[in-house]
């Protein structure tokens, strides 16, 4: 479904990502690990077109996206869930799960699933009406999946979901992305420091380091995999 | 000195009308502002534009300049949305280029100095074309002289330009709460990035929000003109007053902008009265300051973490 070949990106001068490649098939979790830095942030913005490559190609459903501007790329159906959870900090909860839906016309279909992220996360409609930028963190992450999720996404890159949550409530989050995955068959693509829950719901996953990728699994491979317990895991 | 009641209320009524066009002037650019970070110090240039181009089309066309100027601001406003795609687009690209996927490209330096020689720029056109001389655009509603009991009276001009001013405001106040392009814009306001993953086409917000804010600095230049003079730096003498207004109301708050207008447009018309017109040009900064030494943020301003 997705494919991204042999890019390289900079912040200016600064290199952020050397000759990375990657591909997420229909209906797969997949996740991309890495230490602070790595560049799994900088591997979904180009994606989503928020940086332009120097170098290589994003290919999705069989077209070229790279050059794209980013509200294109988003009505193709890949919603990028950003770091810091991307959220209007002056709008409602509700206004902010409308606004998901900025691109989209069908008025029934949006209110279905409106419904549906009210059940995924029933907190957001006791909320409804609150700002955005008053809700907890824990809530935020939430409000900012329900908003990926009103976008309609084909695929859904999910950007740090578990930055800053308690323990239980990244257990929370990671079923509800399996979930989210499983019933809406949207496929995912996850960049997580928390590599034991990214692993475990991911049916594939890569490592990054320093802007390439060094390994390539299903999730119990790399979950096994003596490195990756070393570095990632601090087993 | 003794004030009398009627003087007072006179004062009061004008204040309230010089408020609704600092409003209109300052929500113009608190918005370039609040959406673009660009501190657009051209923004009087509109203002100086849209009074011109109605004097223009008032001696081309012939009619009533109040019913020209909303045709001026649209003219200015297109001149707004001109320069966004031919000058500021590619300074952003190349800005874009340079720094990666930050969003706020307008605060550069490299920006406000290119508002300052636009601004430059704007003057000398006028200069040229319309030259030096004060001109003041005919209008028979300045001659209409509406008189209240008690001997208070104002001329219909200003009336006018109060509703005009005012109708504005509401109207732009809709257009921002309910329609989808409008919240669009909020949501650029408050993080362009989070509106580009949506699918919000933000260059075209861009677009539109320099339409709206050149077209109204130049709407209030076009229903001031027939109450005031019109000359090449007349905006180089606004621009000073929308900062504060801007400044007082929060930055890029849209609403205080619309609140620090009218308290400023009063406290300079009380401040006349009271203190004598040679003390009116300050009372907007003392306003200002003391605004700025209870809420450093400015009235409406800081909402948001
Ligand atoms: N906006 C930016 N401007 C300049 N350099 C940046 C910017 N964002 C990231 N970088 C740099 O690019 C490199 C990759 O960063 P990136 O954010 O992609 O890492 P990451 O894997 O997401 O890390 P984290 O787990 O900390 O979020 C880092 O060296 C970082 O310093
Ligand atoms: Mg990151």
């Amino acid at each position: 479904m997705l494919e991204v070949k042999d890019i390289s990106a900079a912040y200016g001068k600064a290199i952020a990502l050397k000759d990375i490649s990657l591909y997420v098939g229909e209906g797969e979790i997949v996740s991309l690990i890495g230490a602070n830095g790595a560049g799994k942030t900088t591997t979904l913005r180009v994606i989503t077109g928020i940086l332009r490559p120097l170098r290589g190609d994003v290919v999705f459903q069989e077209k070229s996206i790279v050059g794209m501007e980013p509200y294109q790329i988003a009505s193709l159906g890949i919603i990028h869930v950003p770091e810091g959870r991307g959220l209007f900090p002056d709008m409602t909860v509700r206004e902010n799960l409308e606004m998901g839906a900025f691109m989209r016309t069908d008025r029934d279909e949006i209110e279905r699933d409106m419904e549906f992220v009210y059940s995924l996360f029933p907190v957001l409609k006791e909320r409804e009406k609150q700002l955005a930028g008053t809700l907890s963190g824990g809530e935020q992450q939430m409000l900012a999946i329900g908003k990926g999720l009103m976008g309609g996404p084909k695929l859904l890159l999910l950007d740090e979901p578990s930055l800053g949550l308690a323990p239980l409530l990244v257990d929370r989050i990671f079923e509800t992305i399996n979930q989210i995955n499983r019933e809406r068959r949207v496929t995912i693509l996850i960049a997580e420091q928390n590599a034991y829950m990214a692993l475990s719901i991911s049916h594939r996953a890569y490592v990054i380091e320093n802007g390439v990728t060094v390994m390539e699994g299903t999730g119990k491979d790399l979950l096994g995999n003596e490195h990756v317990r070393k570095a990632y895991l601090g087993i | 000195m003794v004030i009398q009641p009627m003087e007072l209320l006179e004062q009061i009524l004008f204040g309230l009308m010089i408020g609704g066009i600092y409003g209109v002037i300052g929500v113009g650019l608190t918005m370039i502002f609040g959406v673009m970070r660009l501190s657009n110090f051209a923004h009087g240039e509109f203002y100086m534009l849209g009074a011109y181009f109605t004097y223009t089309f008032v001696t081309l066309i012939g009619g009533d300049p109040f019913i020209l100027a909303p045709l001026a601001a649209i003219a200015v406003g297109a001149v707004g949305i001109a320069i966004n795609k031919l000058l500021f687009k590619s300074l952003y690209e190349e800005l874009k280029e340079a720094k990666g996927a930050a969003a706020f490209y307008f605060q550069d330096l490299k920006f406000i100095m290119l508002t300052i020689g636009l601004s430059i720029l704007f003057v000398d056109l006028a200069l040229v074309l319309w030259g030096p001389i004060p001109i003041s655009i005919p209008s028979p509603l300045t001659k209409h002289i509406i008189k209240l009991p008690g001997g208070l009276s104002f001329s219909l001009a200003r009336l006018i330009a109060f509703v005009v001013a005012i109708a504005t405001l509401v109207g732009l106040y809709a257009f921002l709460k309910f329609t989808k392009t409008g919240r669009a814009i909020r949501a650029t306001a408050q993080n362009p990035s989070a509106a580009m993953l949506v699918g919000v086409n933000i260059y075209r917000i861009y677009d539109i929000t320099m339409f709206l804010s050149t077209g109204l600095a130049a709407l209030a230049g076009g229903i001031l003109g027939p109450i005031y003079n019109v000359y090449p730096t007349m905006g180089l003498d606004v621009v000073a007053k929308a900062f504060v207004v801007v400044i007082t109301g929060g930055m890029g708050n849209v609403i205080g902008s619309i609140l620090a207008g009218f308290l400023i447009g009063l406290a300079e018309s009380l401040g006349g009265l009271f203190l004598g017109t040679e003390y009116k040009q300050v009372v907007a900064f003392v306003i200002m300051i003391i605004v700025l030494w209870v809420r450093p943020e400015g009235i409406l301003g800081g909402g948001r973490k």
